[in-house]
């Protein structure tokens, strides 16, 4: 085990290393660029090129990146051009808000979807059923940026139950909880329902009703935790994903997080800024990957090699 | 042990082990159309007995056993009898959960694929001490002891570590015994064995249903053995149901069948055994193949019956003694003389 989880780790620097080195190089192909952005229209060209060779922008991209990486080694990711402060400063204060939001979701995510979906399999047919996939449907095809205004129209402006956006109090949590949750619950209650519906008809299923255990116990023993392997896999690339920072919900509700920062330093060129926000997001996406693959292996042990 | 009591004696005083009048099995789609798959069969299994099932895929013999354990999923089946009871317990017409409280306790059930009737997750010794826990209510300690004495009398060598193994480190022939502990672990009166030896190697075969004779022996348990292998019935058996087309078409102890068969179908399932002691020897197939299911008028075996004649095609024979079994059978093959 602990051999495995070794060379997990190891795997895991070696994908976040080439997953710098791609966006890096792609942000460098990209058109736009951050010194005609921070300086403006106005400037000469004898300014541009001092700015230039100060943010090492004149080198060519190999050695930016042979530069760039052997910073990132020791955890500098450089400087903000835009602010001036550090990368990962900067990044990691914008971390929290991004942790707190994808936790409440997987939260909100676990605490109905499961239930439900275990639910609806055990009433398959009934109206119940019926009435959940149809809602959950619809939950799945709703756009988040749909959703987010739609419910800041309802909760902000016409009830004033809700702040609108920010930060400020916990009530702020509420509506980007609700906008990311309903799509991954859709997901993950479907998931669930088909699983258990699949894992009822496994003859360990019939085998567990011919030795006469009651149907809960064969529920609780048996059938949800087959049934959940599947969903430990989708939710943990969700999660990973959660934590990249939610773009789009985090600008539609002015959540600080790292998807808000993100979506700033692209409008103006903040190279250094974009590639440390890829770099937080793509080293949770390995992170939570790496926890899912362990977990994986605590709930099915034919996982577990000798 | 058990043994001590007189063998005539069980049938008499005994309840039978399974009682079942006019069973029939109709599988319904989704169209709204019925399917007859088992037809109004009657049969007992005696207490303490083996009776063997047998008959081709497709016959009902599965079903039949899936029905007596109330496992058929109703949206599906359709299960009707006039009267049907396990253990001596009554089942509830049309009502498949009312076997419920039998189940494990009275009755025991092996399947035919031991490969999926383990929860692959969970180590068997717990799949097994669920039972002790939840039907004896006793401790999981209490219940390890009692798992680790079955799993000794199922002959599962070093019992103690292998109970906390999980099932996909067990081969085929160690999981059929783990199930086989799990379907005797309650002491039931009843033991319904569903082709237990088909999807094992031929070595491991012999062994398992030894273990059942052994076990049957030991605990007194009047034993359904579903099975398409004449060689297992000749082995264990005792009395023999064979099955054609979703009926019974004869029934009789073991030797009678064997020997003296009145059932053309019977007859050719005989000599379709190959036999090991003519070498070269090519066993005889019965030509044709089952009826599918739906089609029913007169004798289901006629078309593939060497001397049916124009009564069979139109009128279903009755069960009915004929020489030394019951076959169902216009024209029985008399006594002692065996057709091929």
């Amino acid at each position: 085990m602990i051999s495995y989880v070794l060379r997990r780790i190891v795997i895991a620097i070696l994908t976040t290393m080439a997953a710098v080195t791609a966006t890096f190089i792609m942000l460098r192909i990209a058109p736009g660029d951050p010194i005609a952005v921070l300086l403006g229209d106005m400037a000469s060209d004898a300014e541009i090129a001092d700015a230039r060779q100060a943010y090492g922008l004149d080198l060519p991209i190999w050695q930016q990146l042979m530069v760039y990486l052997g910073r990132a080694s020791t955890l500098d990711f450089g400087q903000s051009i835009a602010q001036g402060t550090s990368v990962r400063e900067l990044v990691l204060s914008h971390f929290p808000h991004t942790l707190l939001l994808a936790a409440s979701t997987m939260l909100v995510v676990i605490i109905l979807a499961l239930p439900i979906g275990i639910y609806t399999a055990v009433r398959k047919g009934q109206s119940a059923s019926h009435a959940t996939n149809a809602a959950s449907l619809v939950a799945l095809s709703l756009p988040e940026f749909w959703t987010g205004i739609v419910m800041i129209l309802i909760f902000s402006r016409m009830l004033r139950w809700l702040p609108s956006g920010g930060a400020e109090s916990g009530w702020s949590l509420i509506m980007p909880t609700i906008t990311l949750a309903l799509p991954l619950i859709a997901v993950n209650l479907r998931l669930m329902s088909t699983e258990t519906i699949n894992v009822l008809r496994a003859p360990y299923i019939t085998m567990a009703r011919a030795r006469g255990l009651p149907r809960g116990s064969i529920l609780r023993r048996h059938v949800i935790r087959n049934a959940l392997i599947p969903v430990v896999t989708v939710g943990g690339i969700q999660l990973g994903h959660l934590l990249g920072g939610a773009v789009i919900v985090e600008t539609v509700f002015n959540w600080p997080g790292v998807g808000q920062l993100l979506i700033r330093s692209i409008g103006i060129r903040d190279y250094p800024v974009v590639q440390g926000c890829l770099i937080l997001m793509t080293f949770s996406v390995i992170v939570t990957n790496m926890l899912v693959d362990f977990a994986y292996r605590l709930i099915d042990p034919r996982f577990r090699r000798g | 042990m058990t043994l001590a009591e007189p063998m005539v004696a069980r049938p008499i005083t005994r309840e039978p082990a399974i009682a079942v009048a006019g069973l029939s099995i109709t599988a319904r789609d989704d169209a709204g159309s019925s399917l007859p798959l088992v037809k109004d069969i009657s049969f007992t299994c005696n207490a303490g007995e083996v009776t063997a099932l047998i008959g081709e895929s497709g016959s009902g013999k599965s079903l039949t056993a899936t029905a007596l354990l109330g496992l058929l999923d109703p949206d599906v089946y359709d299960v009707r009898s006039h009267a049907l009871s396990v253990a001596g317990y009554p089942a509830a017409p049309h009502d498949p959960e009312s076997l419920a409280p039998i189940r494990g306790r009275k009755v025991g059930y092996i399947v035919q694929d031991p490969g999926a009737a383990l929860d692959p997750t969970m180590k068997v010794g717990d799949q097994l001490a669920e039972l002790f826990m939840i039907h004896r209510g006793m401790s999981h300690s209490d219940a390890r002891r009692e798992v680790i004495r079955l799993l000794n009398l199922v002959r599962i060598p070093n019992a103690t570590a292998r109970a906390d193994d999980y099932p996909h480190q067990f081969s085929g022939g160690m999981k059929q015994r783990v199930i086989i502990a799990g379907a005797v672990a309650l002491s039931p009166e009843v033991l319904i064995a569903d082709e237990p030896t088909t999807a094992l190697d031929v070595t491991v075969q012999a062994e398992i249903l030894t273990l059942i004779d052994d076990l049957r022996n030991e605990y007194a348990m009047g034993v359904l053995l579903i099975t398409h292998d004449l060689g297992v019935v000749y082995q264990v058996a005792d009395r023999v149901l064979v099955m054609y087309a979703g009926r019974i078409v004869e029934k009789g102890e073991v030797e009678a069948i064997c020997s003296t068969p009145a059932h053309p179908y019977t007859a050719g399932l005989l000599v379709s055994v190959p036999d090991l002691s003519r070498t070269g020897a090519v066993s005889a197939a019965i030509p044709g193949s089952p009826p599918r299911p739906g089609l029913d008028r007169g004798c289901p075996f006629a078309p593939r019956c060497f001397q049916a004649q124009s009564v069979c095609a139109t009128d279903l024979p009755v069960l009915q003694q004929s020489g030394h079994t019951m076959a169902a059978c216009h024209f029985p093959i008399s006594d002692g003389v065996r057709h091929g």
